[in-house]
């Protein structure tokens, strides 16, 4: 045994050792790009891999569909319960849709999402082995416009981001990560932190938001959403519900935890923001268009109530009504009633919109 | 031409050629199975390289090592490409020296190998991507995926050296291992 320590075979296959050490350095130091080894060993086993989860979830589907019947059954009930309330729903939002149409094209607020290009849906080819994050692998790489830390989202809301990126794949971080933040913001009560991945809350598919102010107003059942400061995320992709909070053991902050409404280890397609307006947030906030809107609307009211005034002096003239200035002074202090109504509208607006 | 019209030397080439036909399709089913479905999957290239590095070289083995690890790690998503390999080839290495000098290749000591060779990688694993990086929680992996995996992978040993057993018997050199059986008596 120590005459292998010493022998050329041991040097040998220490330059072997420190060739894949060197890989591994090699491979840290692209920051997500995928190397070329992982790209040849990805790129060869991908369609295999995409092959044979498809076959496994149909046939986990079927085991699961003869295991559990109940559940099925009961999340049958629950979602024919759903879709009734979402059908009476619909007629009111309806009627506020067109609503939000016209306050929107009043304030002059761009459409949401206008901006946003998003990959054509991916497919998951493969989930990360023994991962507690439940981080996969997607068959969208480079060659469909994907970057190395785009957002991943579904229809339901945000998924994760990508974090390695190869021509025909990339690899995708959930938001159960611990390395993963994002900030989110409640829609209801407009409190702020950072949501984060956390090792023992991912075993129940849930992560937590951190860093909320401890006198906040979340309750159980709010929204989070993406608050689009850092520019990593589009703002306003639904993140999950409040399940839980509570004061951080610190005592100097709150925190929440979160179940997001994205099931992660149900989804088998999810899409890529490739790119969104990041400077968006500033743009809805009432400073640029809709303040200029404002000084519009001011000067289009005063323009209206000077016409007005001047024909309520030719009518009071004629009608017998001496007091000229009290009616002008009158006839103003209306129209800056009028101004700060439009005020309070126009701040109000983007904070609907941005809900 | 037949096997037994071959020379020596042909005859090994054969031998060779399809051996690794046989464990590189045998990898490939590995690296199929532990990418398919969800939940905790076993390793099922330790016990292979195990099978296969018992009857081979520390070259082939410390090679066999390595790649197998970049399979690995393209499967678990590391972000250091290359981590398995080092463990992989000082696992594979050591099978090969091991079983030369101090144990038989019988079943029970594949298992017994593929148990500690586990129990080494799942600790290394736990310990340079969990708890060297003081995540909230971290002892949860180990109780709910490392131990899960470390038996999930001794459980399926048998079955893989069932597989690469009559590989071996079938084309392995036959005077090479009874060399080998003779030295270490």
């Amino acid at each position: 045994m120590n005459d292998f320590f010493k022998s050329f075979r041991f040097k040998v296959i220490l330059c072997i050792a420190a060739f894949f050490l060197g890989i591994g350095l090699y491979s840290v130091s692209l920051d997500g790009e995928a190397t070329l080894g992982s790209q040849i060993i990805g790129s060869v086993l991908s369609p295999v891999k995409k092959i044979s989860n498809t076959i496994s979830d149909k046939v986990s589907l079927v085991i699961d569909l003869f295991l559990d019947p109940e559940v099925y059954v009961e999340e049958n009930r629950a979602l024919r319960e759903q879709v009734a309330e979402l059908n009476k729903r619909l007629v009111d939002y309806e009627e506020l849709r067109t609503e939000v149409t016209d306050l929107r094209k009043f304030v002059g607020i761009k459409e949401e999402n206008e901006d946003m290009k998003v990959s054509r849906p991916g497919n998951i080819i493969s989930r990360s082995t023994n991962d507690p994050y439940g981080s996969f692998v997607i068959d969208r790489g480079k060659k469909d416009g994907i970057k190395l830390y785009d957002p991943v989202v579904t229809s339901e809301g945000l998924v994760g981001v990508i974090v390695e990126v190869a021509r025909s794949y990339s690899t995708v971080r959930t938001i159960m990560s611990p390395d993963l933040s994002v900030g989110a913001l409640c829609v209801e009560s407009r409190d702020t932190g950072i949501v984060e991945g956390n090792l023992s809350l991912a075993a129940d598919g849930k992560c937590k938001m951190i860093y909320i102010d401890k006198e906040n107003k979340i309750k159980n059942g709010d929204l989070m959403i993406t608050s689009g400061k850092s520019g990593q995320f589009p703002r306003g992709y639904v993140i999950g519900n409040v399940t839980d909070t509570g004061i951080e053991t610190n005592g100097l902050t709150a925190y929440a935890v979160i179940q997001p409404c994205v099931d992660i280890s149900k989804i088998n397609s999810v899409m890529v923001i490739t790119e969104f307006d990041k400077s968006e947030e500033e743009k809805e906030i009432p400073t640029g268009n809709v303040g200029e809107r404002k000084e519009e609307d001011k000067k289009e009211d005063s323009t209206k109530s000077d016409n007005e005034n001047k024909k309520s002096e030719e009518d009071s003239s004629e009608q017998e009504h001496p007091d000229e200035d009290g009616e002008t002074s009158e006839g103003e202090a209306e129209n800056s009633q009028n101004n700060e109504d439009a005020d309070n509208a126009s701040q109000d607006i983007p904070e609907s919109g941005e809900e | 031409m037949s096997l037994k019209n071959m020379t020596r030397i042909q005859r090994i080439r054969y031998c060779a050629a399809v051996r690794w036909t046989v464990y590189i399709i045998y990898l490939l089913i590995c690296a199929v199975l532990i990418n398919t479905g969800k939940g905790v999957h076993p390793i099922y290239f330790i016990p292979m390289c195990i099978c296969i590095c018992m009857n081979e070289g520390e070259y082939t083995s410390a090679v066999l090592g390595g790649v197998t690890g970049l399979v690995l790690d393209q499967a678990y998503g590391r972000a250091f490409f290359g981590f398995s390999s080092i463990i992989l080839i000082a696992i594979c290495v050591g099978t090969t020296i091991v079983f030369r000098h101090y144990l038989f290749k019988n079943a029970l000591n594949a298992v017994i190998m593929t148990g500690v060779s586990v129990f080494v990688y799942q600790l290394l694993d736990y310990f340079f991507c969990y708890a060297m990086w003081n995540y909230d929680g971290s002892g949860y992996v180990f109780s709910q995926i490392s131990v899960p995996c470390i038996f999930y992978t001794i459980a399926v040993s048998p079955i893989i050296y069932l597989a690469v057993k009559p590989i071996v018997n079938r084309f392995y050199p036959k005077k090479e291992i009874m060399a080998q059986i003779t030295m270490k008596m």
